[in-house]
């Protein structure tokens, strides 16, 4: 009885021995997904949205802040006006407020008719607050530098301007990843005259992804109008 | 090589059982994090993340799933020591996504597998409420390179520094305490005594 016991578990051993031999191991089995296309646009698009839903509408805050003081006269703590008129040709002021998200901005404005470049070059922070993140952890500041032309637009709402926006610039991030992100033309900002500052947008925003210095991506992000309406593409 | 491996650990295993004469205990045992995965760095919140990095290199998470599975057999030399052989096995889990385009994921699994020479140290107590602890020692073999030392056989070592046998004398149930290089965590069991 007891040997019989003892074989018995012992083929109960061996068994289960085989069973989990049979299961294999370091086996890469691929499984097809589906439906998973719009998951995984929506990173890129997140991605490019923070250029022009951030970068750019950060400068056009500044900028309108800057034509609001201008318009108030020339003191300011928040920048650093070189006693001119920032409606003046070849005006620069610069943004110094500490602890400012865009310290070291410099708006100029341009010999056209209303129109100012701003360039930065320093760390500027992309908002974490997007569907896919989820840790407080988590900081994408990374060197980034660009220009932007903005051209004033008439026919402004009351609280804020339209503007007319072209952006070259360029993100170095880590793990030898960087890219740089153009308008062939110009974006268009309607402002809004609710409490949204810019409420319709359009034009087009390429992005090119670098690995180690070569190009491994070109995208695109094209606006028609509010910004769930920005149609994603990538792999162009 | 490990079905070679395998095939011998059961043979020594089955020979122990079968060359004991006196009282027996064998006890399967569920329960506890593999000790192998907690070793594992997982960098899946990072991998969300919006930067480039996290976008376009595919993101690794791992897991366990399955808990520690353990069978073993003692033998009874003296009314507060028992001795003999642990088999442990877990199984570790991975899954690589990629946020762009329509790569499919990949799914691997890494196996560990652990031999272990025991002893079984009773502590007096009540008839249907059996204390003990336990010292295990031996050989481990990863099988897959989710975790360091693929292909390897390495020392291994279990310590239960509490363990619990109620019921009869035949069939009991068991629970117990386990820290080591195979198990961590607590983990519940079912044994015969004959």
């Amino acid at each position: 009885m007891k040997k019989s016991i003892i074989l018995l578990l012992s083929a109960a051993a061996i068994v289960a021995l085989s069973a989990s031999c049979s299961r294999g191991y370091d086996i890469e089995s691929e499984y097809g997904v589906g439906g998973r296309s719009s998951a995984n646009s929506g990173a890129g698009r997140s991605y490019m949205m923070q250029i022009a839903d951030n970068i750019v509408t950060d400068c056009l805050d500044e900028l309108e802040h800057a034509l609001l003081v201008n318009s108030r006269g020339k003191e300011s703590l928040h920048f650093d006006t070189g006693s001119a008129s920032i409606e003046s040709v070849g005006a620069v002021w610069t943004v110094i407020a500490p602890e400012n998200k865009l310290q070291g901005l410099t708006i100029k404005r341009t010999s056209v008719s209303e129109t100012w470049e701003m360039h930065f070059d320093g760390e500027y922070l992309f908002d974490i607050n997007n569907d896919n993140y989820y840790d407080e952890g988590y900081d994408s500041s990374y060197p980034t530098e660009w220009t932007i032309t903005a051209k004033r637009v008439t026919g402004s709402s009351n609280r804020h301007f339209s503007w007319n926006v072209s952006i070259n610039g360029t993100r170095t991030e880590q793990k030898g990843y960087s890219c740089s992100f153009t308008t062939p033309s110009y974006i268009e900002y309607i402002a809004s005259t609710a409490s949204d500052k810019w409420i319709q947008l359009y034009g087009v925003l390429y992005m090119t992804t670098y690995k180690d210095g070569s190009p491994i991506d070109l995208s695109m992000l094209e606006f028609r109008g509010s910004l769930d309406k920005a149609e994603y593409a990538r792999g162009l | 090589m490990e079905k070679k491996l395998i095939l011998i650990l059961a043979a020594v295993f089955a020979v122990t059982a079968a060359s004991a004469q006196k009282q027996h205990e064998i006890n399967f045992y569920m329960g506890g994090e593999p000790s192998a995965f907690m070793s594992v760095e997982n960098d899946a919140a990072f991998n969300y993340g919006l930067d480039l990095y996290s976008i376009y290199e595919p993101h690794t998470s791992i897991s366990t799933d399955a808990p520690v599975l353990s069978l073993d057999y003692t033998y009874t030399f003296k009314s507060w020591l028992k001795a003999g052989l642990e088999f442990s096995h877990c199984s570790i889990y991975s899954a690589t996504t990629y946020r762009l385009g329509n790569k499919p994921d990949v799914h691997r699994t890494t196996n560990v597998f652990a031999l272990l020479p025991q002893a079984k140290f009773s502590i007096p107590s009540p008839e249907h409420f059996r204390l003990y602890g336990k010292v295990a020692a031996g050989l481990q073999y990863n099988a897959g390179d989710l975790i360091p030392g693929n292909g390897r056989v390495q020392f291994a070592y279990d310590i239960v520094p509490l363990g619990v046998q109620w019921g009869g004398h035949f069939i009991y149930g068991t629970a117990e305490l386990c820290v080591g290089s195979v198990c961590m965590g607590g983990r519940i069991g079912i044994g015969i005594n004959f």
